[in-house]
């Protein structure tokens, strides 16, 4: 099963990646990586399956469209200091993510994100926020716990 | 019995004069008459005066009041005729002497137009004495006649004669203590009854109330009873009403059957006649009405007799008595009802019903001072009327103004700009105001103040017209129009009100029909943004109160659109302010991201270094460790100038000399280090310095740099351009000299299409929290404060940033530019 992490930061990535192959080897290879919001919506825009034991969630996402031409409109508003809010919202909206656990993983601040996520009326099930840190651990931990849930195969 | 008749007489004379004491009414001069005939043993006597004044303009005798003996029990039959001139009468008033008739009829008298009459009430004698008014000159010779008949065959003997010729001067003298005395009676009558606590205005009944109407009808029973005439009206002009028709109120009116007219248009008849010309009117015989037309036209010019209305007819009815033209004068009275100078109505009276047959110039005063008591107390109802309704009318306004405010506050909490839809409301209330205006229009003025465009109209004015016209009164009104009230109202910020509009300009603006306009101007204090018209049309005139509703009104709207303006203003700097807050939330946002991204991963790469074993891992750990150090310093750097500058404290940048080579050598320091560890090695932006530099050949050229702050400055514009250039591009870096060496630039060059830079956004880039369009709508990482900061620290070198927009080869460039030699400011103000 692959394991998708949606971070925007290259080495921030490395780093989420490298972690969590040195911690739990059954996650080798496993990641799929999504670095841009844009990116994201393009992959998600259809009803193609699209199966992940988890998803890796930053919240801190930019557009960057290298294409040019202009966003949604909900980007241009939102800005992409909720572009990760945006994305769970979607993930949750499509059938083959709706019950994934999501790790929502960034640098912002708890609180501001769980009250977001309440505001976009998103379903908490299945999601942890885990704050970042310059320790891998707390992240390695969501992640072990997830792996001993049943609902993860 | 000379003696004894003198005694009988005298005493018999004491019973008229005790009449006349008691009497209040003028028709008993015939008690008068029958006293002294019988004092003179006469079977009849008649009272004959001349008509005054030319009316009827051939003069003559008429019969003003009779006593007869009855003739078998019946009243004998009234004469009611005129004496023409050739009468026996007449011959005695013209010869003004006594004479006496022993035998009739007198041969010497063939024309005589009584003998018919005599010989039907059997008069076989008579005499006539001429009389005169009392204190009339000896030149003013008779004014009439008392004549005295007898049917018997015995004659009138001398020593009657003499009786009659001692008390026939009499009568005159009663007749004219009679009036003074009815007069007396009458005007107290009505003064009491006019100033009686019943009769006292009451404006809370509301006017032509049962109370009022009942005092008029009261009025004009005691008129009727002392002037003994059979019609007595008020009529009086509607308050509303501009034509000044006058229209029937009250009236003692008998003739049930017949309508009498209800309204007169001024100068229509005698009535409309006497109201519109303020002319009291005395017409001596309405029955020969054709006989005297054309003195009547000449006393009275100009009236309008298209109101046909037959006297003659209708008293005989009344009367019913008289056939053909034996009729009784059908004198008309008409007085007009004044009050300070304004014509209020008319009261008017007709047709005596017994003697005296006439209605003179003296009952003409009379009716005159009836008339001015009502004037006066009608007068006083008015305007205690008018009064009251003026303060329900100011309350209303005052209360709809309260009303309006109370809107206003509510969307001044509810954030509403659109105050002028509080004037349809505002004006609606000023019409209420003042009942008198029959237009009213708001215009404000155009935003270049060239024009007042129409804004709001009310009133009567605009319901009875054409749309086409409507669209043409609202046409804009240019401010340069001269002699415009609008005009002077508005460049004045002053009330101008005018009552006499024949000669202005103003006859195209709104109201073209107006007689009299008063104009405020819309404003707050000295905020000039339109004004108020209020209009009246003629007859109307301006009430005190309309310059002040008007005047309060402008200030009111002035003040709702002030009120609007504020608000927008507040609205605007709320949402500015609130724009800068979320910038500078976000940029505190980004630079906590931008900062704790670093962080952690040093702290990961300390870590990693901590737990390598072998030399390679670490040597390949280290610039990564690096690169992080530097991001975080970067950012630290960046946070603390961003709060001096916040607070007002400069950049005191540490200057050196820094020579071309040293500079190019801190340049290649510093693009290597950005290759080593860029943002994002998938992008695959790489940097380099133009081959072009170095400037060796500028052995002269010393720049006085914070190399520090210059190394901040490049990671700063190096970021940028790895974050907008296009992927797999190159970023140059060039140095160079500008204005023979005066200037010395470094240059960063980015390749890219999809985040360019349009020349306008060129200028603005640099201002906190600004970022490039592109560069925000594709939600690019960014706190917009970096340009910031190189600006700022450009200026701190007396340097400058040029930002040259993105070209035709997608090539954007942002130039560091300093001056050379010495810091001694000497190139602040250089040219480039």
């Amino acid at each position: 099963m692959k394991t998708l992490l949606i971070e925007d930061d290259y080495y921030f990535g490395e780093e989420i990646v490298g972690d969590l192959e040195n911690a739990i080897p059954s996650l080798k290879g496993s990641f799929d990586i999504i670095r841009t919001e844009q990116q994201f919506k393009e992959r998600f825009q259809g009803s193609e399956p699209l199966q992940f034991g988890f998803i890796i969630l930053d919240v801190m996402l930019t557009w960057d469209n290298q294409s040019g031409g202009r966003p949604p409109a909900e980007v241009v508003k939102g800005g992409y200091f909720e572009a990760g809010i945006r994305c769970l919202k979607q993930l949750r909206e499509h059938p083959s993510t709706r019950s994934t656990p999501v790790i929502v993983h960034s640098a912002r601040d708890t609180d501001q994100i769980l009250q977001n996520i309440l505001k976009e009326r998103i379903s908490m099930d299945g999601v942890t926020v885990v704050p970042k840190s310059g320790d891998p651990e707390p992240l390695v931990s969501a992640v072990r716990q997830l792996q001993t849930s049943p609902d993860v195969s | 019995m000379t003696m004894e008749l003198d005694l009988r007489a005298a005493g018999s004379l004491l019973q008229p004069v005790f009449a006349v004491g008691k009497s209040r009414q003028i028709s008993d001069i015939t008690e008068v008459l029958c006293s002294i005939r019988r004092l003179c043993s006469a079977d009849g006597c008649i009272l004959w005066l001349w008509t005054e004044q030319g009316t009827p303009s051939n003069s003559r005798l008429f019969a003003a009041a009779e006593d007869f003996e009855p003739v078998n029990g019946q009243p004998a039959e009234p004469l009611w005729h005129y004496l023409l001139p050739d009468s026996p009468s007449t011959c005695a008033v013209r010869e003004d002497a006594p004479q006496r008739f022993i035998r009739l009829p007198d041969e010497r008298f063939p024309g005589d137009p009584d003998r018919q009459a005599m010989v039907r009430l059997g008069i076989r004698s008579f005499c006539t004495v001429p009389v005169r008014w009392p204190n009339a000159l000896p030149a003013e010779g008779a004014l009439g006649a008392v004549n005295f008949y007898r049917r018997s065959e015995e004659p009138f003997s001398e020593q009657e004669f003499s009786l009659a010729k001692s008390l026939a001067p009499l009568v005159p003298l009663l007749l004219d203590d009679l009036i003074n005395h009815a007069s007396f009676h009458l005007l107290r009558q009505i003064f009491d009854l006019l100033h009686s606590p019943a009769a006292l205005p009451n404006p809370d009944l509301g006017f032509w109330t049962h109370q009022v109407l009942r005092t008029l009808q009261t009025v004009l029973t005691d008129v009727q009873e002392t002037f003994n005439c059979l019609e007595c009206s008020v009529y009086m002009i509607k308050r509303d009403a501009a034509d000044g028709t006058i229209h029937l109120v009250s009236t003692i009116w008998p003739w049930r059957h017949r309508s009498q007219p209800a309204s007169y248009a001024p100068g229509v008849g005698l009535t409309g006649y006497c109201g519109s010309r303020t002319t009291p009117i005395c017409i001596f015989d309405l029955g020969r009405f054709e006989e005297d037309l054309p003195h009547i036209r000449e006393k009275y010019p100009d009236i309008d007799w298209s109101v046909p209305f037959d006297l003659k007819v209708a008293a005989r009815e009344v009367l019913t008595k008289g056939s053909g033209d034996k009729l009784p004068p059908l004198s008309f009275l008409a007085a007009p009802i004044v009050d300070h100078g304004r014509t209020l109505g008319v009261l008017r009276c007709c047709v005596a019903r017994s003697a005296p047959y006439y209605f003179n110039q003296r009952q003409l005063d009379l009716l005159c001072l009836v008339a001015g008591l009502i004037g006066e107390w009608c007068g006083a109802y008015f305007r205690l009327r008018l009064a009251q309704e003026r303060r329900v009318w100011l309350q209303s306004y005052v209360r709809t103004i309260s009303a309006l405010n109370g809107r206003a506050h509510e969307a001044a909490v509810g954030h509403k700009r659109d105050f002028e839809s509080l004037f349809p409301k505002a004006l609606e209330a000023a019409g209420n105001a003042l009942p008198e205006a029959y237009g009213l229009a708001a215009h404000l003025a155009s935003s270049d103040n060239r024009t007042l465009r129409f804004a709001q109209g009310s009133g009567q004015a605009w319901t009875t017209i054409s749309s086409k016209e409507i669209q043409r009164r609202q046409a804009p009104v240019s401010l340069a129009e001269p002699g415009s009230p609008l005009v002077e109202a508005f460049s004045g910020n002053t009330v101008v009100s005018t009552g006499d509009l024949g000669s202005s300009n103003y006859r195209l603006s709104p109201f073209p029909e107006a007689a009299g306009v008063v104009v405020a101007p819309i404003s707050s204090g000295s905020r000039k943004y339109g004004v108020l018209t209020i209009a009246f049309a003629p007859p109307g005139t301006l009430s005190e109160q309309a310059v002040t509703v008007a005047e309060l009104l402008g200030r009111q709207l002035g003040l709702y659109l002030f009120l609007g303006e504020t608000i927008t203003e507040l609205r605007e700097k709320k949402e500015e302010l609130e724009r800068t807050v979320e910038v500078q939330q976000q940029a505190f946002e980004n630079l906590n991201h931008q900062l704790k991204t670093p962080v952690f991963l040093a702290r990961r790469a300390a870590r990693h270094l901590m737990s390598r074993k072998n030399l390679v891992d670490t040597v390949r750990e280290i610039p990564r460790l690096n690169g992080q150090l530097r991001r975080a310093e970067q950012v630290v750097t960046n946070i603390r100038m961003f709060y001096d500058l916040a607070r007002g404290r400069p950049i005191h940048p540490n200057r050196t000399a820094t020579r071309p080579e040293k500079l190019l050598e801190r340049l290649s320091d510093t693009v290597r280090s950005h290759n080593l560890f860029s943002l994002n090695p998938l992008r695959g932006i790489h940097f380099t310095v133009a081959d072009e530099s170095p400037r060796l050949d500028l052995p002269n050229v010393v720049a006085w740099l914070d190399l520090e702050l210059l190394d901040q400055m490049l990671d700063d514009l190096l970021d940028n351009a790895e974050k907008y250039g296009d992927p797999n591009t190159v970023v140059t870096v060039r140095m160079g000299v500008m204005a023979r060496g005066q200037w010395l630039y470094v240059s960063v060059s980015n390749y890219g299409k999809t985040v360019s830079i349009t020349s306008q956004a060129a200028k603005t880039l640099a201002e906190r929290g600004q970022r490039g369009d592109t560069a925000v709508w594709r939600g690019q990482e960014g706190s917009g404060i970096g340009l910031y900061i190189v600006r700022e620290i450009l200026t701190a070198h007396h340097g400058r940033l040029e930002i040259y927009p993105t070209n035709e080869q997608n090539i954007t460039e942002f130039r560091l530019v300093f001056p050379t030699g010495p810091p001694d400011g000497s190139h602040e103000n250089s040219a480039h």
